[in-house]
């Protein structure tokens, strides 16, 4: 049993975590597993029907990622696709990988993970506004053996929008043979993606976080990259990953996808207009000169950072929650390990950066942002009269 | 066909002389109710408890519950049969056949006078039967690889069994009355909780939290750990109480470095009063002598103060660290304890927390606040879970 929240004004500002699920998704999934529920690998007609199914709904993803160049395979979710790439592409020992300093745990953990084979992993250093450092990256391009470099797209903290095609013309400029993945899950569907114009070889995308069920994601490869699977068995999706399909996922994400794609400009501007008038209204309160507002204003406005010096960002979270506001740290302050890494690298004070929350908005949800600056203001000035962090 | 069961000693209940009685009952009780899921029966013989007429799938699950319940000494898998030496001689040759080695025989007579021999007689007689029907078994007496215990009860029935194991021993929960457990996220208190059931003491526990300032995972955390000791404990009430407006006026108003010296007079305030009001006898927590500041023997004094009239327990007063360690990690709760979530006490935590607090001092400090107004507000944050043994 968890403290009670009332349910009478809930907000919900966590949707880079997971978003819920559009309810015509259930509609579609009732009928499909009415009438197909067979497994898509079987032989007798009834199956093959269902494999249509499944590559259809690859087909429509592929179609909204603009990745005609390349296969789309599912995975069970981005986690297992990021660690599929620093597992599969091949590498040798001695040769580099590097990743940027901005990238989600499931990239950072898998690609440290390769520094037991010999494959030396370094770092691509943040600007203060979090974009890529591209004299660093030139400069890391040139000095070392690389095979393989991952930047996300969109990153999940700050929202800070990386130009992926720039980036990928340059490192195909030092060694073409250089393979580039990109994690794109804070992309897909809330900006528009077009692999081919991108000029990535792997791209990274998730179902749930763009109002699909959870259990699964995919990852998208370049004609002609190879990358080994991770999960060998049955040999399905081509044999690229082993596993009876979730056909289910992969049509509420194929319906998920469109309807997000096909709106994605108005979806854009509402959510736009959310963070507006959420930075408008907070800078104009009270607490308007102590927040620091970390995500700029040509980043995605799905997500933004905030930093108040001084009070810990996990309190002011537990504080929102008993109103109802629903969001997410950018630091676990309660773990030993305080800190994140990718604040940090942008060269946040550590203050600032245990005062660090993050907003994540959803087109599909309505705010009230006078009451959520309102609670805001009066959790921050709570905070600041009776607790601050100590330094 | 062969009559499985399980055998169960029980410990010092043979010490109590005239409240035997009271005693037996009770473990009986908290058996029976320990056990309340399987399909089965649990008997009183002389001497012992029989579990009988289970599910042999339910078998193992049955043995590690009776680990954990207090007052159960030792317990064992045995054949049970009529008290004669034919059958005996039958039932041991059947258990011992499959089995290569040395082997030696035990009896045990609780009864002595259905059969003839005594207990060395029926050992010697049963070891030859067996090294009669067993090729691939010799006697060793001294240093045998397998025993067979020949248990002759006083209801004319004997068991025959190879292994013992062992329970936490102590005494049944219930037969020393009922404590209240000051219960955080750490990893002593868990284990004093577990020590006081052990000795027959039925649990409640009290949690103080800070949230907002503590998260829902530190609670979480506090349930989870309550849960881990419940399979000894049995059934336990956790008391949830809040001491964030607390914290927030000794930091506002008093000097810093009394903020846990006044929180934990608050704690063993509300603790008192939480005993009074739900029939309590004694308050129960896991401090251990010198371990941090709030437990040098002036901290302990200075706290204790607020306490009029209820009895403190501090099972691992003489404990270090690693004692209790070894004793969290055997009864499970270690793994939980170490996560990383704050308790209430760290959110506000001073750097210079004050070790070796004076009475006097510290009644200035609690006077610059509304110490009782705080408390009763606490007092009305309760919140009761409880939380059911698995």
């Amino acid at each position: 049993m968890l403290h009670n929240v009332s349910m009478k004004n809930l907000y919900y500002l966590d949707n880079a975590a997971t978003t819920k699920v559009f309810d015509e998704v259930f509609d579609i999934l009732k009928e499909s597993n009415t009438n197909g529920y067979y497994n898509p690998s079987a032989s007798y007609k009834q199956a093959i029907q269902v494999k249509e199914v499944l590559n259809n709904s690859r087909e429509t993803i592929s179609k909204h990622l603009g990745g005609s160049g390349g296969k789309l395979y599912f995975t069970s979710s981005a986690t297992e696709s990021n660690n599929t790439v620093f597992s599969g592409v091949h590498l040798r020992a001695g040769q580099t990988v590097l990743i940027s300093a901005g990238e989600h745990p499931s990239v950072y953990e898998s690609a440290n993970n390769l520094t037991k084979k010999g494959i030396v992993i370094k770092q691509i250093p943040l600007t203060s506004f979090g974009d890529i450092d591209e004299d660093s990256l030139l400069k890391l391009l040139e000095e070392n053996n690389v095979a393989l470099v991952s930047i996300i797209h969109v990153s999940n903290e700050t929202g800070r929008i990386n130009d992926i095609k720039k980036l990928c013309k340059l490192v195909k400029s030092v060694n073409p043979k250089i393979i580039l993945h990109s994690d794109g899950v804070q992309a897909f569907g809330k900006i528009k993606v077009n692999l081919n114009e991108l000029g990535v070889d792997l791209y990274t995308i998730s179902a749930h976080k763009i109002y699909a069920l959870r259990g699964i994601g995919a990852l998208w490869i370049k004609n002609g990259v190879v990358v080994d699977p991770l999960l060998l068995g049955g040999g399905q999706e081509n044999g690229f990953r082993s596993s009876t399909e979730n056909v289910l996922g992969a049509i509420s994400f194929a319906y998920s996808a469109s309807r997000v794609c096909e709106n994605i400009e108005n979806n854009y501007n509402i959510v736009k207009s959310y963070k507006n008038e959420f930075v408008e209204k907070l800078k104009n309160s009270k607490i308007g000169s102590l927040v620091e507002i970390n995500s700029l204003n040509d980043n995605s406005p799905y997500i933004v950072s905030l930093s108040f010096d001084n009070i810990k960002g996990e309190v002011l979270m537990n504080f929102l929650e008993s109103d109802g506001i629903l969001i997410s740290t950018g630091s676990a302050c309660s773990s030993k390990k305080a800190g994140n890494r990718i604040l940090t690298a942008m060269g946040l004070s550590l203050t600032k950066v245990i005062g660090s929350v993050r907003i994540s908005f959803s087109p599909y949800l309505d705010y009230d942002f006078d009451y959520i600056v309102s609670c805001f203001e009066k959790n921050v000035l709570h905070l600041y009269e009776n607790v601050k962090v100590k330094k | 066909m062969m009559r499985k069961v399980i055998l169960i000693r029980f410990g010092e209940i043979f010490l109590k002389g005239k409240n035997r009685g009271f005693f037996e009952k009770t473990l009986i009780n908290n058996i029976e109710e320990n056990l309340s899921k399987f399909n089965l029966q649990v008997e009183k013989i002389p001497g012992r408890y029989i579990v009988q007429n289970y599910d042999e799938s339910d078998e193992y699950e049955i043995a590690e519950k009776l680990k954990k319940i207090p007052g159960i000494f030792s317990f064992s898998i045995a054949y049970a049969i009529p008290t004669n030496l034919e059958e005996i001689e039958s039932m041991s040759v059947q258990v011992m056949q499959d089995l290569k080695g040395s082997f030696k025989v035990v009896t045990n007579r609780a009864d002595k006078h259905t059969l003839s021999l005594n207990s060395m007689e029926i050992s010697a007689k049963v070891g030859g039967e067996i090294l009669k029907n067993c090729k691939n078994l010799v006697v060793d007496v001294k240093n045998p690889q397998y025993t067979l215990n020949i248990d002759i009860r006083e209801n004319k029935e004997t068991y025959i069994y190879q292994s013992l194991i062992y329970g936490v021993g102590g005494m049944p929960v219930g037969t020393s009355g009922s404590g209240l457990l000051l219960l955080s996220g750490g990893i002593d208190s868990p284990v004093a909780g577990f020590m006081m059931a052990k000795r027959g003491v039925k649990v409640s526990a009290v949690h103080f939290h800070s949230f907002p300032y503590t998260s829902n995972f530190a609670r979480e955390k506090v349930e989870k750990l309550a849960k881990i000791i419940s399979d000894y404990t049995g059934n336990l009430t956790i008391y949830m109480i809040s001491v964030a407006k607390l914290q927030e006026q000794i930091h506002a108003h008093c000097n810093d470095s009394y903020m846990i010296t006044l929180l934990r007079r608050a704690m063993f305030t509300i603790a008192e009063k939480l005993c009074k009001k739900y029939g309590k006898k004694m308050i129960i927590t896991g401090e251990s002598l010198g371990q941090v500041a709030s437990q040098t023997i002036e901290s302990m004094s200075v706290v204790s103060d607020v306490v009029k009239s209820t009895v403190i327990l501090r099972p691992l007063i003489a404990f270090d660290k690693c004692e209790t360690i070894d004793i969290a990690k055997k009864i499970g709760t270690f793994e939980t304890s170490i996560e990383p979530f704050e308790d209430c006490c760290t959110v506000f935590l001073p750097e210079n927390p004050i070790v070796r607090p004076e009475l006097e001092k510290v009644l200035k400090e609690e006077s610059k606040i509304d110490f009782n107004e705080l408390i009763k507000e606490s007092l009305e944050s309760i919140e009761i879970v409880e939380i059911k043994h698995s």
